[in-house]
């Protein structure tokens, strides 16, 4: 009876997984415990196995998902070894049958992440059983600019906090744009100080909105918590963030640029194989196509200032004189090495069949947006190079020690890893740290909404 | 329809045969044949857990 207890224990706290512990037996559990010894001793063959079956999924679901079996957010995976998650519940259910309770708790993916976002969605859930009903904002324009007055600026005062004045109450003032200013870095939009329509929508989130996108994303580390390996590159793309993890420890935390929503860095798990110092860019057809044809055809400059070659598809070298730009047939471009070059001075490559790679960028600039959603798909990374230096040092590669000067030599050479390290190209749309304050990204890709429906089914 | 087309009909369709195949096979991607649902679990387990004699003498098999 006391393992019964147990389980009912651990159901119960699956509520802060974004999980529903009724779809694990818990009001039968609860049921059969109010009834007296002499019955929970004699429990029926049935009885027994349903609850052994509630317990076993409770386990699949926080070990793997409970959409892990769904179309919705599937990742690419080009990973070599895919173990045996089957027998991985099944084992752990019999190895911890003993005590329901670590069982449960040792299924749930063992990183602060996790952790973090259930420490977020207790507190949402206590907010949202007090929260105040602030007004909700109209988010039709004009967007809200230092100087104007409007009717929706009390209600703006009135998110804020901030106590509205007895004179020109409708004045949106710089004190206000300072305001607006914080909140918009708080949660990663542009910090413009400008309350447009997508400021007033996060204005206008209630703890409710948020406990859905934590529920999503706890969801998410749970369906990828078979990949996740001690050591990782985690390339997240709302936040446009990269994360290199050693041995479970932060090594280092990078900004990036990811693609934009029209062409989108593809979810992926794969293992980072070599890297490629002083790269050359060959063109691949849809940027050729959609890009570089229309600025030749608009600009005759265009090649030479960007040092482009033309190629004809046996890798023979065209004179871009002799070409008709507006039937140019099959050809290939190619930008030479160096710093002008759009891939930067180094490659990160991982094995995977839609051409994704990490690479350094001239375009050092853009990293100091917030919303950085400019790629074709592939990952701009700002420590370009110190990531490279850190993945060599840390795998004790042959030319980790070498590493400078290969690079400062100008060649395009080709370096190894001595040991693959897993490299992910996630979505999560939320973080939250230790304290459970959270953080939202962009839904960019407009993914949250279909897993929360695939959750909620 | 002549044998000589019929010939090649034939040949066309082991040849997308193949190709159906390699695609299906051969793609690394992940594909979740893997199913793990409640009732293939609750069969292994119990399957699993009537091997272990002592597991079952215990009485740990057993919610009473």
């Amino acid at each position: 009876m006391e393992r019964l207890r147990g389980l009912e224990a651990a159901l119960k706290e699956l509520k802060y997984d974004g999980l529903n512990p009724n779809h694990y037996q818990l009001s039968r559990i609860q049921g059969l415990l109010e009834e007296d010894e002499l019955v929970l001793s004699e429990l029926s063959a049935a009885e027994d196995a349903l609850i052994s079956s509630a317990y076993l999924e409770a386990i699949a679901d926080l070990m793997l998902g409970r959409t892990r079996h769904s179309s919705v957010e599937v990742y690419l995976n080009y990973q070599r070894e895919r173990p045996n998650h089957f027998n991985q519940v099944v084992n752990h259910a019999i190895r911890y049958i003993d005590n329901p309770e670590h069982a449960l708790a040792l299924a749930r993916p063992q990183f602060s992440d996790y952790n973090n976002l259930r420490v977020a969605y207790k507190r949402l859930a206590d907010k949202s059983a007090y929260a105040v009903n602030l007004p909700v904002i109209s988010p039709d324009r004009p967007s809200l600019r230092v100087g104007m007055t409007d009717a929706r600026v009390p209600l703006l005062r009135q998110h804020l906090q901030q106590t509205i004045p007895t004179a020109h109450a409708d004045l949106y003032d710089q004190a206000l744009s300072d305001l607006v200013k914080e909140f918009q870095s708080q949660q990663g939009l542009e910090a413009d100080g400008i309350a447009g329509p997508q400021t007033i929508a996060r204005f206008n989130r209630t703890p409710e909105d948020d406990l859905k996108v934590v529920k999503v994303n706890l969801e998410r580390w749970r369906r990828l918590n078979p990949s996740i390996t001690e050591s990782r590159v985690i390339a997240n793309i709302p936040s446009a963030t990269l994360e290199y993890y050693q041995d479970n420890q932060l090594i280092l935390s990078t900004r990036t640029q990811v693609g934009r929503k029209d062409r989108k860095t593809p979810l992926m798990i794969s293992e980072i194989s070599h890297f490629t110092l002083n790269p050359t860019w060959t063109i691949p057809p849809t940027i050729y196509r959609n890009d570089k044809l229309p600025a030749i055809q608009n600009n005759p400059d265009y090649l030479q200032s960007n040092r482009l070659t033309v190629l004809d598809t046996q890798g023979n070298r065209l004179d871009p004189e002799l070409i008709d730009w507006s039937n140019p047939g099959a050809i290939i471009l190619r930008q030479s090495a160096g710093p002008h070059n759009a891939l930067g001075q180094v490659v990160i490559r991982f094995p995977n069949q839609q051409s994704i790679y990490l690479h350094d960028t001239p375009n050092q600039r853009l990293f100091d947006r917030q919303q950085r959603f400019f790629s074709s798909g592939c990952i701009r990374v700002e420590d370009a190079t110190q990531l490279v230096t850190l993945l060599l040092e840390s795998t004790q590669s042959a030319q980790a020690t070498q590493f400078d000067s290969l690079l400062s030599s100008g060649v395009t050479r080709n370096v190894n890893i001595a040991d693959p390290v897993t490299i992910i190209l996630g979505y999560w749309t939320l973080r939250a740290d230790e304290n459970g304050d959270i953080h939202i990204y962009t839904d960019i890709y407009e993914l949250d909404a279909v897993l929360l429906s695939a959750l909620n089914t | 329809m002549t044998g000589k087309h019929l010939y090649k009909k034939t040949s066309q369709l082991i040849l997308l045969f193949f190709c159906i195949t390699f695609i299906l096979f051969a793609n690394p991607v992940y594909s979740s044949n893997q199913i793990i649902d409640r009732h293939s679990l609750l069969v292994e387990f119990l399957r699993l857990t009537d091997k272990q004699p002592q597991l079952a003498a215990s009485g740990k098999t057993s919610w009473s």
